[in-house]
């Protein structure tokens, strides 16, 4: 009789449940007040996963199960290419979550800023102050807090109250082939004592992306030669046309610039 | 409920009959399959039920699902070869019908007379239509000309209808703009309230809407405010009485069963094609007590709810609930890869 009545429950034992290697981690939250931080700067990590560990470097490399452990806010202190992974037995590990920090001592104290080349007037920004805000932009290029060019150069031209003190210029850039925003293919830092006759004090070329290199921030970090000097001009080299391997092929490439930083 | 228990138990004593106990058997089981939800609300995952042969009976957006009242799972899909396909619990198909819904979005489910009518929203159509079980269409509801409100159908895309218990008819206008329309049982429009705007009595994708039994007492509206993370409750005039704060969770419509609130979750961060959606369900007092693939809740001492987001990639976009009398739920999902629902068994 018991026999009987369990019968019609072996459909159930049949049942197959889904297991969890069939899937995947979800990828851990972020969050954090930056990119730019003055001394330091917080990012909390979460899955809300029991048992799964949460792994993330600094470096730019990608986690595995060995790199660091996440249990509790992460301090950045210098700049960090920040990523992280999930990993649980249960699961395959999620896909990976980044994120770029840089340290920001603050806007230099600026006597007149000009743009010698007018960004397009889709995306005006707020003039040349755009680029001296400390305001980051987001990966909505249309926030306003963006100068677009396109089809020639950015060229920033300041008379600063002071020198700059600064061993480094980093040009905050988007790259989003999508939206046919590439990178810069040339950056120059030209400064003197005089409004002409400025010297080139540090220079850099960003090497080309390739079809399968990923969008997002681009934070270009120009090493310069000491100088004392209050006249500066920032050239940024627009990209020329599109690669070939890209689906605007040969029309010019968008430039995107949200922030030029002295260090 | 008590099904279910007796299925635990019965399943549970067969096992220890068949097996010596203290074998590992269980605890390699429940490390196997995976167990996701929280609290008092925790699933096993089928992902074969309701799976067809794609060939003869395709869908393209699962977007809603409902069980009437002989037990049977209706599927609404926007692929016009069957917008309707019928289940039975174990997943069997049953018959399919509905070729006229391009647009199909909402399906409700009254019982009128001892009778079940759906009510389909229909977003291409700009319309909803009231159809009998078996799909003859009883009535049609136009896009409101006059409300006023609109100026062409196209402005008008319902989402979801409620119906009261007197049998009015209330349509969210959630990909449109973004008003509630009150009709009575007849479709003449009683009252429209809602739209688009700025204070908490109006709407950003006002994408579901259901009535509030619970408790008993006069049913209330609990209305979806996707874009906003929100649930708005409304009086059946049209008051706002409070708002539910659920971050990060882009909810699709609510459906009530029993004392707890169950919301498709579509994704947990924007775009809207993320793949990070997840499961929602609230309990009686309105405070989230299991999210099945989402994180664990957690509310501080004032009551915010911390983020929700997606844990475990078991959905993508999940677009509506539906709740069977043994408590367990099917999923049916929006932009998923022409898959079929998931059921998720409660255990």
């Amino acid at each position: 009789m018991a026999i009987l009545c369990l019968l019609p429950l072996l459909p159930l034992c049949a049942q197959h449940y889904a297991e969890g290697r069939e899937f995947q981690l979800g990828a851990p939250q972020m969050t954090y007040d930056g990119p730019f931080f003055r001394d330091s700067l917080q990012v909390q990590l979460a899955l809300g996963w029991k048992g799964a560990q949460i792994r993330y470097t600094l470096d730019g490399s990608l986690p595995d199960e060995a790199a660091a452990r996440y249990d509790g806010p992460v301090t950045v202190r210098e700049d960090a290419q920040l990523q992280a992974r999930a990993f649980h037995p249960c699961c395959r590990p999620s896909e990976v979550v980044k994120a770029e920090f840089v340290r920001y001592p603050g806007p230099p104290a600026v006597k007149s800023a000009t743009l010698n080349i007018p960004p397009a007037p889709q995306y005006p920004g707020q003039g040349a102050t755009t680029l001296l805000d400390g305001r980051k932009g987001s990966a909505n290029f249309r926030d306003g807090a963006w100068l677009g060019f396109n089809g020639t150069d950015a060229m920033l031209r300041l008379r600063l109250e002071a020198p700059p003190d600064a061993g480094e210029l980093i040009v905050s850039c988007l790259y989003d082939p999508g939206s046919w925003i590439f990178p810069p293919s040339a950056i120059e830092v030209w400064a003197g004592d005089q409004e002409s006759g400025l010297q080139k004090t540090g220079e850099l070329a960003p090497p080309p992306p390739g079809q399968d290199t990923p969008s997002g921030m681009r934070y270009y970090k120009i090493a310069l030669t000491p100088s004392n000097a209050l006249y500066w001009q920032i050239t940024v080299r627009h990209f020329g046309p599109l690669p070939a391997w890209h689906q605007g092929a040969g029309t010019p490439a968008w430039l995107f610039i949200d922030e030029t930083i002295f260090r | 409920m008590e099904r279910r228990t007796f299925i635990r138990q019965s399943a549970a004593a067969l096992a220890g009959a068949v097996l010596a106990p203290g074998t590992a058997w269980h605890a390699w089981q429940a490390y196997r399959e995976l167990i996701i939800g929280h609290h008092s609300h925790r699933y096993r995952i089928d992902l074969n039920w309701g799976a067809l042969n794609a060939q003869y009976y395709p869908v393209n957006d699962c977007h809603e699902m409902i069980q009437d009242s002989k037990g049977r799972i209706l599927l609404l899909t926007n692929h016009t070869r069957n917008n309707v396909i019928v289940y039975d619990r174990s997943g069997r198909l049953l018959e399919v019908w509905g070729t006229e819904y391009p647009g199909a979005h909402g399906l409700t489910l009254n019982k009128e007379n001892g009778e079940d009518f759906l009510y389909i929203s229909d977003n291409s159509r700009h319309e909803v239509i009231k159809t009998a079980i078996d799909g003859r269409v009883v009535m049609v509801l136009p896009w409101p000309a006059e409300s006023g409100k609109y100026e062409r159908a196209e402005q008008y895309i319902p989402t979801e209808t409620a119906i009261a218990p007197n049998g009015d008819i209330y349509v969210a206008d959630g990909y449109g703009l973004q008003y509630i329309l009150h009709y009575n049982a007849r479709g003449e429009l009683l009252n429209v309230f809602g739209g688009r705007g700025e204070g908490p009595q109006y709407f950003d994708n006002a994408h579901g809407i259901c009535m509030d039994t619970r408790g008993g007492g006069t049913p209330t509206l609990l209305i979806t405010a996707r874009m906003q993370n929100r649930l708005k409750r409304f009086t059946l005039e049209g008051q706002l009485l409070e708002q539910i704060h659920l971050p990060g969770a882009y909810i699709c419509r609510p459906v009530v069963h029993g004392n707890y609130v169950y919301l498709a979750t579509l994704v947990s961060r924007l775009p809207m094609d993320s793949g990070t959606g997840f499961v929602t369900i609230l309990g009686p007092d309105n405070r989230v007590v299991s999210a099945p693939g989402g994180s664990a809740p957690e509310y501080d001492a004032e009551g915010m709810l911390s983020p929700l987001h997606q844990s475990v990639k078991i959905f993508q976009h999940p677009h509506d609930v539906c709740v069977d009398d043994d408590e367990n739920l099917y999923i049916a999902q929006w932009n998923s890869g022409k898959t079929y629902p998931i059921k998720l068994e409660r255990i």
